[in-house]
């Protein structure tokens, strides 16, 4: 939400690799989530610009725990759980040169503060990475919405980038085509005939736990599993699809099953990369015979539905 | 005789690796290259837990499922897009664009909502 109130500098993992020189983790790790990301474009990688890969890198982590990728980090931001927007404050004014008169701040020493802050307006070119640790914390797509602040105030002094690190591997195309096909990038209702986009009213988690939606197609997902205890329950009320090659928790509470093959490994097709860039999916193996595409179904699920409205 | 795909594109982060080389023999996955330890055990065992070998449906919740063909449960399932009042559609984000195309685009026929997993 945070991104389309204010938009943000955006660069290729390519990119970021020839060039950046500061990288910031913030609430994510890397090295368990995304294992080759620092070794293929963000840390260890040798780039045009920076020959000697890790080196040529200051790498800052924000984390409340001492991740695997906090213990390789140059500088360990370890704030306390909860207090991310505190912290980017706190950063903001330390980046305008203005005096704390606080020892700490989110149970941050003010001098590593200050500390990371002087690295950041040194580098070249910067480069924000952020997970689920800062949009699961309390504050949500707010804590997105100050860090892109910061990053509008570090781009007064320097080239700063920021992206999400994302999950799933096409959570991107998602976001990709659903705003090509309705203007909004995710958490769109189209239940009055046009587009609506208002996070905390229409995403997944709001129209379940206030018990609004009566039907749910839930596709290659386990939000049985993910799910507040509160969106579960109703899911359980209400009639519930899946489309997923496998038994889930939420298949479990499901009334159809529908499997698909593996895109990617069964089946080709296109995804976008966190940085936006779309790759060609290739099948290495045949799907298993009698089993659908998920286009197939969907195809044929679009070609149904019209007959019927 | 193994067969080795190169430039494969690993299916299983954000990070998206295009440098996989997989080892196929009679339509199995023997062995990857260049994948990180996840790409590496999703290839090799991507059908994982219990895998479904036909669609399944059931009336009650209670009950247990039934085996049934793609037609019947892909058509109940558009009769109860079509009959609800405000279907939610989530997840999309591990299936490819073109299937997103078409999930999608039925989705804004039946007027859902449409969500996935950035926004949790
Ligand atoms: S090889 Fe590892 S880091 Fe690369 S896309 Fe696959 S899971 Fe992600």
């Amino acid at each position: 939400m945070a991104v389309q109130e204010i938009g943000y500098p955006v660069c290729t993992l390519g990119e970021a690799k020839s060039r950046s020189d500061v990288v910031i983790f913030w609430g994510c790790n890397p090295i368990h989530a995304h294992p080759r990301h620092m070794g293929r474009y963000s840390i260890y990688a040798r780039g045009f610009f920076r020959e000697r890969g890790r080196n040529d890198r200051t790498v800052i982590v924000v984390d409340p725990r001492k991740t695997d990728t906090a213990k390789l980090a140059d500088v360990h931001v370890q704030l306390e759980p909860h207090k991310d927007y505190e912290l980017v404050s706190a950063m903001r004014a330390a980046l305008r040169g203005y005096e704390f008169e606080v020892d700490s701040v989110a149970g941050v020493p003010v001098e590593t503060i200050y500390e990371a802050m002087d690295l950041c307006k040194s580098a070249q070119f910067g480069q924000l990475y952020f997970g689920m640790g800062v949009t699961m914390s309390k504050g949500r797509h707010r804590n997105v919405d100050i860090a892109i602040n910061l990053i509008i105030d570090l781009n007064t002094y320097t080239k700063f980038g920021l992206m999400p690190m994302r999950g799933h591997y096409n959570v991107n195309g998602f976001n990709q085509v659903v705003t090509w096909l309705t203007g909004y990038p995710f958490g769109v209702d189209l239940t009055r005939g046009y587009p609506r986009y208002n996070p905390g009213e229409t995403c997944a988690n709001d129209v379940l736990q206030r018990g609004e939606t009566d039907m749910m197609l839930n596709i290659a997902a386990d939000s049985g599993a993910h799910f507040p205890q509160k969106a579960i329950e109703h899911m359980a009320k209400i009639p519930l699809v899946c489309v997923d090659p496998h038994q889930t928790p939420t298949t479990e509470i499901s009334n159809i099953v529908i499997p698909t093959s593996f895109s990617g490994v069964e089946t080709g097709g296109v995804a976008y990369r966190m940085d936006g860039v779309p790759l060609e999916l290739k099948k290495v193996v045949d799907v298993p015979e009698g089993i659908w595409t998920d286009k197939d179904v969907f195809d044929y699920m679009l070609k149904k539905v019209k007959e019927m409205l | 005789m193994v067969e080795v795909i190169k430039n494969v594109v690993c299916p299983f982060c954000g990070c998206l690796c295009d440098d996989i080389e997989v080892m196929v023999e009679n339509n199995h996955i023997v062995g990857t290259k260049n994948a990180c330890r996840i790409g590496h055990a999703k290839f090799m065992h991507f059908e994982g837990a219990v895998r479904y070998t036909e669609p399944l449906m059931r009336e009650n919740k209670k009950d247990d499922f039934k085996k049934t063909d793609y037609e019947t449960a892909i058509e109940e399932t558009a009769r109860l897009l079509v009959e609800s009042k405000l279907p939610l559609m989530y997840g999309f984000s591990s299936i490819d664009c073109n299937a997103q195309h078409a999930a999608i685009s039925t989705g804004i026929e039946v007027g859902a909502i449409l969500d996935n997993t950035a926004s949790v």
